[in-house]
């Protein structure tokens, strides 16, 4: 006999279903262990809570001193930098974390091909997804703005009373969670629109343009967040000695700066304003979502399962075929280089990786490029000189680090037994990635701005600048490698051995070298006669050291079977291990 | 009962299921046969509901399965050809999300998870994410999501891919007793021996038409052949199978 409970409710449907679509935040096949992204997650929480945290604790004595000479009234106007300041770092980390969740905002095919053959409405599906999506950043925003709120609001409100210091907490919690809630509304909504627009097959070309966009909005910010702060106690209440900037007044985290004024009870018209706008941008933005988010997931579903997106342009697919042919001769090298080109321009996670990279790099440099064509024809400064030279370097490391971390992210993991049965060389792995990252990270960036020099400059300083950088690029992706040996995205990643919390003074030394030693010196010893050839020496002697001891540490990590690396994420282990 | 009628299933210009018709009612097994892209799974996503046909109807009982097709999918139990699962979840999790979804009453369904996990051979692996799965062990899960609610329809898409012969066997024979309890089973294979054995009835399909309905023994007496075999090769197989495997000794040793 057919034996059937009591059937599906779409109330009981719904709770496993947004369990399912949250653990996907934390948990996924990425990672080798179960708990290595969820552990990863707690530290993302801590770093993104850090600034504000360690910002509370130092500013403390400023703000007692404020409140004993001039009263808590004043203090209230006093803070107003550190607030605004407080709240464009909120900006800027929800704003990489919407990058980073990117894939996970919507339904993808599995979900398709799963779901739709269960009793579900897409009314349930829709709400789960939306709910999963709330709650992540709900949560993110207790862990990143709880502790930070108790101790501002009772800073701020000690010395004048309990009822100030309740209104600090809670004016914290809601405008920097609103805030919160807003950048990743904005990031669901645009995905969300963008999908029920265009459907899955043209919205996978756009996609990774809208990831480089928010990349770089955010990134705008952060190296617009000293201005913004300073102007914004001038600008919003005629205090201190700067003179007011109107166009703060546009940006997101000003608005909700009004919103925290008004919770903190501010008689100022403006701050109503702006907490006005700050309201009304957070209901459109989960408007967008809600409304967008059913049409977006109905196409998803009917698409995936009448077949797969494809994403890449001809010209991208014609390169792809190209440049293997190109780059290597030896034909395992070749065939790893054709596969991790076509997987960096394939597949989702790898195409988010090198889309922020961009995002990041042509936001960084942008200053200084319109700093440059706005300063007029005659010789630019010194200062901008060593920023100029900056300019590759700065986008180099971002491409080539970008191109590191995509191949260290897994694609289809269940293939990669083709490299292991291959008799492929113990290195065709890395010197695959070594090309690429000469060939699409460094090479591009390297003839542009020898051009550029050569222009401006003359053959000489374009012949010395384009030795140093490409000396410098080489070097850069020789650390990069340093003990690399499986095909690129062909092994689990492991977040937990690039061992962020210990080395991270090695990555800020690194960089700093790079990016601001490197060009100063350029720029200095550019204008002595034998300086820079003594640079270039002194670097080419370095790239040969580097480039033996990382092809040795890649020798012995192969030999060895040691999965430890030196850098970021570690891709040492070999292929003939752990597959399944 | 399920009645397919006259279904036709465009992608853009492609025809992948051309004006195709036929029945299925509780006792029997229709095996359905067909060459790599001749519409079978497609079929199978018409019949599940995964997506409506471009022209025809699926009836249930009457009824078109596309005016209640919750309904519907809660009657229905299915074995995708590709095995889609959330491979961050544990067998027991997937199941627990599939029962949880379909309706079963927990208790009910953490002893039937606990069962099936068992008789599979899967109890061992409780706690290990389906990344960790063999193919044969992830199509035990999909067998087992497909079955856990007791449904009224079965719809499998190559369900022995993977298993091994003690577990295929016992597949055969679970099919059998479900047919006897007067389920409906549709099962999609290119298995010619299992599909001759386990089915009351076979469609064989070529290019998106049906060109053969009936048991395999009356096919295989109308047209004077021994196997189902010969008989799908002669209806279905458009190639020349020599001649290529000819083509192909050349290609390797080029």
């Amino acid at each position: 006999m057919v034996d059937r409970g009591s059937g599906p409710t779409p109330s009981a449907q719904f709770r496993p279903l947004t369990e399912t679509f949250l653990a996907r935040f934390f948990e996924n096949e990425v990672t080798s262990g179960r708990t290595d992204l969820r552990t990863s997650f707690f530290w993302v929480v801590a770093v993104l809570a850090g600034p504000g945290l360690l910002g509370v604790v130092y500013r403390q004595f400023a703000w007692s001193e404020v409140t004993m000479r001039h009263g808590g009234e004043a203090l209230a106007a006093y803070v107003l930098f550190d607030k605004s300041l407080y709240l464009v770092i909120t900006f800027v980390a929800i704003g990489f974390v919407s990058a980073v969740a990117w894939p996970s905002l919507s339904l993808d095919r599995r979900d398709g091909l799963i779901l739709g053959a269960l009793p579900l409405r897409l009314r349930v599906i829709v709400a789960a997804k939306l709910v999963a999506v709330g709650v992540y950043i709900l949560v993110l925003s207790a862990g990143m703005h709880g502790l930070t709120a108790l101790l501002v609001g009772g800073a701020l409100g000690a010395g004048v009373s309990l009822d100030m210091v309740g209104r600090g907490i809670a004016a914290h919690l809601i405008a920097s969670s609103a805030l919160g809630v807003f950048v990743f509304a904005a990031a669901a909504g645009v995905q969300a629109t963008a999908l029920a627009l265009l459907g899955p097959k043209q919205f996978a070309r756009v996609s990774a343009v809208l990831q480089v966009l928010f990349v770089g909005i955010a990134t705008a910010a952060l190296i617009e967040l000293p201005a913004i702060s300073a102007a914004a106690p001038a600008t919003l209440a005629g205090l201190g000695s700067a003179a007011p900037t109107p166009w703060i007044l546009y940006a997101p985290p000003i608005w909700f700066l009004g919103l925290y004024e008004t919770v903190a009870g501010s008689q100022l018209s403006v701050m109503h304003d702006l907490a006005g706008t700050a309201t009304g941008a957070l209901a459109i933005s989960v408007l967008v979502t809600v409304t967008a988010y059913p049409i977006a997931c109905r196409r998803v579903l009917l698409a995936t399962v009448q077949g797969g997106a494809s994403g890449v342009t001809p010209w991208v697919r014609g390169a792809m075929a190209k440049l293997p042919w190109l780059l290597a001769r030896n034909l395992p090298t070749r065939a790893a280089i054709q596969f991790t080109l076509s997987t960096f321009s394939r597949v989702s996670r790898q195409r988010l990786i090198i889309s922020a990279a961009i995002g990041l790099g042509v936001t960084a440099v942008t200053p200084i490029a319109l700093a440059w064509l706005s300063q007029g024809s005659g010789p630019p400064s010194r200062r901008l000189m060593t920023a100029l030279a900056a300019l590759p370097v700065l986008l180099i490391v971002c491409l080539v680090t970008a191109l590191r971390v995509a191949a260290a992210a897994p694609a289809e993991l269940p293939a990669r037994w083709v490299f292991a049965v291959a008799p492929a060389p113990l290195l065709a792995g890395r010197e695959a990635l070594r090309r690429i990252m000469i060939a699409v990270g460094s090479l591009p960036i390297i003839v542009v701005s020898g051009v550029v020099w050569w222009i401006y400059w003359g053959v000489a300083p374009a012949i010395g600048h384009v030795a140093v950088t490409v000396l410098a690029a080489l070097t850069l992706i020789e650390i990069h490698l340093w003990g690399v040996v499986a095909i690129p995205c062909t092994r689990l990643l492991s977040p937990g051995s690039a061992n962020i919390q210990a080395r991270w003074p090695a990555y800020v030394v690194g960089l700093v070298l790079f990016c601001v030693e490197l060009p100063q010196a350029e720029a200095a010893l550019a204008r002595t006669e034998w300086g820079l050839f003594v640079m270039i020496a002194l670097l080419g002697l370095l790239y040969i050291v580097i480039r033996r001891a990382s092809i040795a540490a890649s020798v012995v990590a192969a030999r060895s079977e040691d999965t430890g690396s030196l850098l970021l994420l570690d891709l040492s282990m070999p292929p003939s291990k752990g597959f399944k | 009962m399920i009645e397919v009628q006259d279904v036709t299933k465009r992608y853009g210009g492609l025809v992948a299921v051309n004006h195709a018709s036929f029945r299925v009612g509780p006792g029997e097994v229709l095996g359905y046969l067909g060459p790599n892209g001749s519409g079978k799974s497609t079929t199978v996503k018409m019949l599940v509901g995964l997506m409506p046909p471009s022209h025809g109807r699926v009836l249930f009982d009457g009824s078109d399965i596309q005016d209640d097709l919750i309904a519907y999918k809660a009657q229905v139990g299915y074995v995708p050809e590709e095995a889609h699962v959330y491979s961050y979840l544990t067998g027991p999790e997937y199941l627990r999300l599939v029962g949880r979804l379909r309706g079963i009453p927990p208790v009910r369904l953490e002893s039937k998870i606990d069962r099936f996990l068992a008789l599979f051979g899967l109890d061992t692996d409780y706690h290990a994410p389906l990344t960790s799965y063999s193919k044969g062990m992830r199509q035990k899960i999909l067998l087992s999501a497909a079955l856990l609610h007791n449904p009224r329809v079965v719809v499998l898409d190559e369900p022995a891919s993977g298993l091994d012969v003690s577990t295929a066997l016992v597949l055969r024979a679970v099919v059998r007793t479900l047919a006897a309890e007067q389920r409906i089973i549709f099962y999609s294979s290119h298995e010619l021996e299992t599909i001759e054995k386990i089915s009351t009835r076979v469609i064989i399909l070529r290019s998106g038409r049906i060109v053969a309905d009936d048991s395999a023994a009356r096919l295989r007496e109308l047209m004077h052949l021994p196997s189902l075999e010969d008989v799908f090769a002669q209806l279905a197989v458009k190639d020349n199978v020599d001649q290529i495997a000819d083509g192909l000794m050349a290609a390797i040793q080029m």
